[in-house]
């Protein structure tokens, strides 16, 4: 049966601007994902705290999103969902993508730990990290989830479907309000 | 000692090295895969300038539109070099540039600043149009 694009189009008339995409989320990948949302904020967007603040928290999710697949790559696939959308009074930054078990239980420990923190223990917190020596095993400082809960100033919400015993599907959401902006 | 400049990229920053007048400018974006290998050789580069720190007057000017955390922390690297710079007899300042509505950067600034401690670190907000 053919698909029916109109009526996805109609579906999508009431937001602003919505990108989603399933695929490989290599550095490649969430580069190009980058560069649409980049362009799309210049002219959407007015204020240019908000622009330059969804921008950096796109990139902080999506890039966090690529490096925690690759622990995966053989088993589950290098593949992982990047969505972005635009309303009139916010914006939603939403990543997806398998994980293990024993993965799960400490990315729940992770934000659960980062969201219960306050505005200033959450800065406190950054900079001990952003002191500490190295790497992780990834590449990563270990400072994304920290980073993107201090730039959206909002608890970073979650979500795991299980598939089985073993393997769930992890969402990442992030919510940054649109400031209004006047119009002379 | 030879200057080191390397040209902005779309995910990394323009960088100019001068051993001879001492301007240190990093400016652009810094958001690439591997930060670790792009800063390397602006950390080998002032461990080299070390020998000849004495009575020099460093001025570093970082001026980023945007940087992910994994390049937070080799910022953090560079930043510690200049304080060894500095320990090793040289005048130092860092300037960290920050657009006057951009609070996350100068967060990040003041971040940096409580980290460093004994260095002049500047947060300077660059002139509107």
């Amino acid at each position: 049966m053919k698909k029916d694009y109109s009526q996805v189009y109609r579906e999508m008339q009431d937001e602003n601007f919505i990108l989603s995409y399933k695929g490989q989320v290599g550095f490649v990948q969430i580069n190009s994902l980058l560069r649409i949302i980049e362009d799309r904020l210049e002219t959407a967007e007015q204020n240019p705290k908000t622009r330059k603040k969804v921008y950096n928290i796109a990139t902080e999710c999506y890039q966090n999103l690529s490096h925690h697949l690759e622990k995966h790559s053989e088993e589950i696939g290098t593949k992982g969902l990047a969505v972005f959308e635009a309303y009139q009074d916010k914006y939603v930054i939403a990543t997806g993508n398998y994980v293990f078990k024993d993965s799960e239980e400490k990315i729940r420990e992770r934000i659960d730990y980062i969201n219960s923190l306050s505005k200033e223990e959450l800065r406190e917190y950054h900079k001990q990290l952003l002191a500490s020596e190295g790497f992780s095993e990834k590449g990563t400082a270990g400072l994304g989830f920290v980073d993107i809960a201090r730039k959206s100033e909002g608890n970073l919400r979650y979500e795991f479907s299980h598939l089985d015993d073993n393997l769930a599907f992890f969402t990442l959401k992030v919510e940054i309000p649109r400031i209004e902006t006047k119009q002379e | 000692m030879e200057s080191l400049r390397i040209e902005k990229t779309l995910n990394t920053p323009f960088v100019h090295l001068d051993p001879d007048t001492g301007k240190l400018e990093i400016k652009g974006r810094s958001v690439p895969e591997n930060p670790l290998e792009f800063y390397t050789p602006i950390n080998e580069w002032l461990e080299r300038f070390k020998a000849q720190a004495a009575e020099r007057v460093l001025s570093l000017d970082v001026e980023l539109e945007y940087f992910n955390t994994s390049s937070s922390k080799c910022l953090l690297d560079v930043f510690k070099k200049m304080v060894q710079l500095k320990n090793a007899g040289a005048a130092v300042e860092i300037n960290w540039w920050c657009e006057e509505f951009d609070d996350d950067m100068i967060e990040a600034g003041k971040d940096y600043q409580d980290l460093l401690g004994n260095i002049p670190f500047n947060i300077r907000i660059i002139a509107g149009e």
